[in-house]
């Protein structure tokens, strides 16, 4: 028999018994980053292999789109830091090891490539807020008309970059989290192109939903299937590097396979977001109809944030720790007045 | 209408929150940066009064902050290491339910209450009825039950009142058993700190006590240094506790027959003639009556009733006899367990005398004090009854007065004790059963007055209530034990006393101004009697101020020669191991075994013991030690467990034989234990509502002891012989 | 680089949980919260028992994967040693290195916001004097010294003495010692 106990009372918030240090904005920040990734690759490529007429939406409209999704989060990122007033630390900085430094930079590139294809795409896309930002006071002529102007002229090479950028984003999502040997449900090399294709499928969800034409519509639903297809073979394989990995992963694997998050995995993401998108994308393989797309595109969209928030949720309740306390360590929460003010000393 | 109530006193009469940490601006340094740089801290000397082991330490402050407490590094008892209670002494002075105001029992509209008053009220009201008890009864009629450092200045009170009824329960729930035992075989007692020498010892032996959840400092690094040398550690102890886990040889004996092992090893040393016959017969005296007395307890008698195999009773016996005379049996602290204790005590004496450890290295050192003068005073009235009148002819051999006696003549209209001064002891959780006794007690008596720095429950039985400052906030006298080195280290005020807190020698000089006794107090501050005292000794406070402690050379070696003794103190002059004088008083003159009650059927030993964290019932809310232990837990092995589908991690209550239920206590589901007894660490379980973090953690030791085993030779109060049954809460 | 190492004796470590309580104090760690504790391991079956007593703390890593993933710097090594603090007026709060040290040794102070750890007392360390733990161990169970130095108590005691660190095979080459 073992027994191990602390024979002090490790009490520390959001540490132990479970760490729960990210809760709902980083899982919301991981998702909308991925969704602005497949937004801009997508756009991207729409414009680059010139479907601009025939996929409007994509190439005009989705970059303001990302954008907006994007600074939404960013904005929950920036909710979830402790120490808001220290924020621009991150731009005074680059720590070539760090994911989340990465990350940082990678946002800073990415906002004004989104920025400029979404002026290029103003014009077609949002025609009369085009004309408001040119007839803007001293601005609007001065600036606002020369960049849109010259976005349009650097379309094409910024629609290539947009692409590059867009996969980098997307994979950095995942990276964030598989970069941390600590937790080992994260530990996977998988989950950098699992983050990726997720985030590209619900991009194209994204565009499903708002295609202005019913060929656009069929185009992504297609694109869609093959994505979601990718997704659920990179899960599997994920799922078979966490049952053959150490013993720390293959104990910490089973927090979906029968633990607390199960139920929210299989039922959740792999059925709802997964499954039942794939079959009804099937069904539509010859002709798609605009409220079953639309289903289909709102569970991806539901399944996407369910990956995010079950791998953030339960990675972080995998550790190489496991601390017991013999001591009620509820107790100290009255010193703490229940955790919310630890700091008063005494 | 109870005469008195138990009053629980809320939060709102003693005092809320004292320091508040203020918010910080985000952008500051992290508190290490700010360290970084910041000035050395200003350093007071003090001696802890956590526990009474007195270390010698420094307090740290910034300005009106305390910072923290750290041991004096010419300190002996400390090394400049405080233990973790010591640690967290800075808890004491920052509890946030400290009492800051004097309170007054009054009753108002038929229930009764402590307000605040002024001191003066407080102490008009002590001295009215002081001085009415010794007018018509005579001062005799008033006892004081004391402890810690500031005890003296109580003692002195009382005596000069005209009573010499000043209990502790140091003796009776405590050393008194012990030391009884010792005196009956060496002529002295032993010292505290004890003068076991094990950093010298190839053997230790320890039989129940358990130096690790005992963490009397100098103690603790002594008994590491002998592992650190490899000496053979023997541990006694039902439970796995952190010194067996230590030992090379665990005994896991079976509560109550520590006797029937003691005589067996005795057996064993007989048997096998492992003993010096020279040492023996120049200086011992009843040998071959003890050779008698121990031949019918072989190991294999013995292992019947204690469940130690004969292999491991001989095993460790040679050990010690070959490791003698650097052989130490550390007589343990807290001896009061199943009535026999003053007999276990001279068991373990006689192995120490048949081994020829007194005065020897690794054996016993003898310890030397310094001569420091009293201040010169009066001499203090006879009593015209002694506390000697009323126990002797209950507990004949009893050294010292005995707080259960004190108690049980305290109780009833004809009591003889009329009056009673409770000076920082909490006698309801000290005392087995005490609560109960006590509010019987406070029906009849005329006076109870609690002198306490917390709201402890103690207060609650109390007509006034005075609040006592912490020790990092006064004087008291000098600490002066007997030790190895002989030293006396200072006790200064390193913070200002809160609110209306008063040190003890200020009360105690009040109350004396108040009977007229200023003749026994002529000195305005403490600080003159502590400077005149070093003085004497060719020191000054000023110079003690800064060190805190002083040296002086010894005057008698630390050792005698090698097989030889000092003259001791016994009536004949020698190790006693057949004592005449417990014969001549009609007890055994050599100590026999009693079986123990076993536990009835689906009942448990009630085993219990110390905390590392914790300090008797007094630290319970001291929010550094919370901390560390914020309740106790009910060790329970796996097999007693299942039996009841008790888990892990759940809460229990505690059912003894009499039907007593204690709190709901969590349980600890641990293979170190017997499975025929459970463990508690004492002092938990707290039942007055001032003290808002101790309130409800834990279950109380002290009121499950409902069967107190009494010694018969000094009344010494065994609590060990008590069982417990478990009753399972459902609503955590 | 200058190479700190902290060297328990579990052979004479008795638990007492004196270095929690002598780091709180040391460094006015708030209330409810510790950069250190101890762990008791028991195995076997009665009476056949063995337990062991550790206190932990942050590893101080030689290769600390959490000043790694600090996106700002804030993590970082002191004064070119491997003592691990964390720079407040960089630090943001994002809690990358919580999930990134696999002993789990840090912590978020609030409402500062920023995160905590042990420092192994490097205000006391820059002046040559033992993190308050050691100072404090009533056992004189733990060491604390420079592993650069072969004659250090820490260099002799780890080559005298067999010995262990926690997790080792997470490649951050921990930095707290364990003597058998």
């Amino acid at each position: 028999m073992r027994e191990e106990v602390l024979a002090s009372v490790l009490a520390n918030p959001r540490v132990e018994p479970h760490l729960a240090i990210w809760g709902w904005q980083i899982a919301t920040y991981l998702f909308l980053g991925g969704l602005a990734a497949g937004l801009l690759v997508f756009s991207g490529w729409a414009v680059a292999t010139r479907r601009v007429g025939r996929a409007p939406f994509a190439a005009n409209r989705a970059p303001l789109i990302g954008l907006v999704v994007l600074a939404i989060g960013m904005g929950t990122l920036f909710l979830d830091l402790e120490r808001k007033i220290n924020v621009w630390r991150f731009y005074t900085h680059l720590n070539p090891t760090s994911p989340m430094s990465w990350g940082a930079w990678i946002l800073i590139v990415v906002f004004p490539v989104f920025a400029l294809l979404a002026l290029a795409g103003l014009p077609d896309g949002f025609p009369r807020l085009a004309s408001k930002l040119r007839e803007l006071p001293v601005i609007g002529k001065s600036l606002v008309a020369p960049l849109i102007g010259m976005s349009g002229v650097i379309r094409g090479p910024l629609a290539i970059v947009g692409i590059g950028l867009g996969v980098a984003l997307g994979i950095y999502t995942g990276v964030l989290l598989s970069g941390f040997n600590a937790r080992p449900f994260w530990h996977s090399a998988l989950l950098g192109p699992l983050f990726l294709v997720s985030g590209l499928s619900t991009g194209a969800a994204l565009l499903i939903l708002g295609a202005a034409t019913a060929e656009e519509r069929h185009l992504f639903s297609r694109i869609d299937l093959g994505l979601i297809i990718v997704e659920m073979a990179l899960v599997f394989l994920f799922l078979i590097d966490m049952l053959n990995g150490d013993a720390l992963q293959q104990h910490s694997v089973f927090l979906v396979l029968g633990g607390d998050a199960t139920e929210l995995f299989w039922i959740g993401f792999i059925g709802l977001g997964l499954a039942v998108p794939l079959t009804l994308e099937t069904a539509m393989w010859q002709r798609s109809t605009a409220l079953i797309a639309g289903v289909a595109s709102v569970l991806v969209l539901v399944g996407g944030f369910l990956l995010r928030d079950v791998m953030v949720t339960t990675g972080q309740q995998t550790s190489w720790t496991s601390f017991h306390n013999q001591f009620n360590a509820s107790l100290l929460a009255k010193l703490r007045t229940d955790g919310e003010n630890p700091n008063g000393r005494f | 209408m109870q005469r008195r109530e138990f009053l629980k006193l809320s939060s709102a009469v003693a005092s809320t929150a004292l320091l508040g940490g203020g918010l910080t601006a985000c952008s500051e340094p992290a508190e290490w940066q700010k360290m970084m740089t910041e000035a050395p801290a200003k350093i007071t000397p003090t001696v802890c009064n956590i526990c009474f082991w007195s270390c010698a330490a420094q307090v740290h402050t910034r300005g009106s902050r305390l910072w923290k407490i750290t041991g004096n590094p010419t300190d002996s008892h400390s090394e400049g290491r405080l233990c973790t209670r010591g640690t967290g002494g800075v808890g004491a002075y920052a509890d946030p339910n400290r009492l800051l105001k004097p309170l007054l029992r009054v009753s108002k509209g038929g229930s009764q209450s402590l307000e605040p008053v002024s001191w003066d009220d407080a102490l008009d009201f002590i001295g009215q009825r002081m001085t009415k008890i010794a007018t018509e009864y005579g001062p005799e009629h008033f006892a004081a039950m004391v402890h810690g450092a500031g005890a003296q200045h109580f003692l002195h009170l009382a005596r000069a009142y005209g009573t010499d009824s000043v209990a502790e329960p140091a003796f009776a729930q405590c050393r008194g058993a012990r030391d009884t035992g010792y005196f009956l075989t060496f002529g002295q007692g032993l010292a505290s700190p004890e003068q076991t020498d094990m950093e010298n010892a190839r053997c230790v032996v320890l039989i129940g006590t358990h130096i690790g959840e005992n963490l009397h400092n100098s103690q603790v690094r002594t008994f590491t240094d002998a592992v650190r040398n490899d000496a053979h550690i023997i541990v006694v102890d039902p439970r796995f506790s952190v010194a067996a886990s230590k030992a090379h040889h665990w005994l896991p004996i079976r509560p109550g027959t520590d006797i029937a092992l003691m005589l067996a090893w005795m057996n064993v040393i007989l048997a096998e003639r492992r003993f010096d016959a020279a040492y023996i017969s120049t200086n011992t005296v009843g040998f071959d009556e003890l050779a008698a007395h121990v031949a019918p307890f072989t190991p294999e008698w013995a292992y019947g009733e204690t469940g130690i195999t004969p292999v491991q009773i001989r095993e460790t016996a040679r050990l010690m006899a070959m490791a003698a005379p650097a052989c130490v049996f550390h007589p343990g602290r807290h001896a009061a367990w199943w009535g026999d204790d003053t007999q276990r005590a001279r068991a373990m004496a006689i192995l120490s005398g048949l081994l020829g450890i007194w005065g020897q290295k690794g054996g016993y050192y003898l310890p030397e004090k310094v001569d420091v003068p009293s201040y010169p005073a009066p001499p203090y009235p006879t009593p015209r009854t002694s506390w000697r009148d009323l126990t002797l002819k209950q507990f004949p051999l009893a050294g010292a007065p005995v707080t259960n006696v004190v108690l049980e003549h305290s109780i009833g209209k004809d009591a003889f004790y009329k009056g009673l001064l409770v000076y920082e002891t909490n006698l309801p959780m000290t005392i087995p059963n005490g609560a109960q006794q006590l509010a019987q007690a406070a029906q009849a008596l005329d006076l109870i007055v609690a002198i306490d720095v917390q709201p402890s429950e103690i207060t609650g039985f109390a007509d006034v209530v005075l609040p006592e400052c912490s020790y990092l906030e006064r004087y008291d006298g000098l600490r002066n034990d007997a030790e190895r080195e002989p030293s006396v280290a200072v006790r200064t005020p390193a913070l200002r006393p809160l609110g209306d807190s008063k040190p003890g020698w200020w009360i105690a000089k009040q109350i004396g101004t108040r009977l007229n006794l200023d003749a026994f107090f002529p000195w305005n501050d403490y600080k003159e009697v502590i400077d005149w005292q070093l003085n004497q000794l060719g020191l000054s406070l000023l110079e003690l101020e800064k060190t805190g402690v002083h040296y002086f050379p010894r005057k008698t070696p630390v050792y005698c020669d090698p097989g030889t003794i000092p003259r001791l103190a016994t009536p004949s002059g020698k190790i006693e191991l057949f004592s005449a004088t417990l014969q001549e008083t009609g007890f055994d003159p050599l100590p026999r075994y009693t079986p123990p009650k076993t536990p009835p059927s689906g009942y448990y030993h009630l085993n219990y013991g110390r905390a590392p964290q914790h300090s008797f019932s007094r630290t319970q809310n001291n929010p550094v030690l919370y901390q560390l232990m914020p309740e106790n837990v009910v060790w329970i092995h796996p097999l007693v467990a299942a039996q009841f589908e008790i888990s892990n991690g759940s809460y229990v209550r505690l059912l003894n034989q009499d039907g007593i239920v204690s709190n709901k206590v969590r349980v600890r589901v641990t293979e170190r234990t017997r499975p025929d007894s459970v463990w508690l660490a004492h002092g938990f379980g707290h039942e007055a509502r001032g003290l808002v973090l101790a309130y409800g953690r834990g279950a109380n030791d002290a009121a499950l002891m409902t069967r107190i085993l009494y010694d018969p030779i000094m009344g010494s109060t065994g609590m060990r012989g008590n069982f417990v049954t478990f009753r399972k809460e459902l609503a955590v | 680089m200058t190479h700190y190492a902290m060297v328990i004796d579990t052979r004479t470590c008795i638990g007492c949980t004196d270095c929690v309580d002598a780091c709180r104090m040391e460094n006015n760690v708030p209330e409810g919260l510790c950069y250190d504790w101890v762990v008791e391991v028991t195995t076997g079956r009665y009476p056949d028992l063995k337990t062991e007593f550790r206190s932990e703390r942050c590893n101080h890593c030689s290769h600390a994967t959490c000043v790694e993933a600090c996106p700002t710097g804030a993590s970082q090594y002191w004064n070119g040693s491997n003592i691990v603090v964390v720079d407040a007026t960089k630090c943001t709060g994002c809690k990358a290195c919580i999930a990134a040290c696999p002993y789990d040794a840090r912590l978020i102070m609030q409402p500062q916001g920023y995160i905590g750890k042990c420092t192994f007392c490097v205000q006391r360390v820059q002046y040559g004097m033992d993190p308050a733990c050691v100072a404090v161990c009533p056992a004189h169970a733990m060491h604390f010294g420079l592993l650069d130095d072969p004659t250090s108590n820490v260099s002799m005691l780890l080559a005298e003495r067999k010995n262990y660190t926690l997790h080792p095979e997470t490649g951050n080459q921990p930095n707290v010692f364990y003597l058998r």
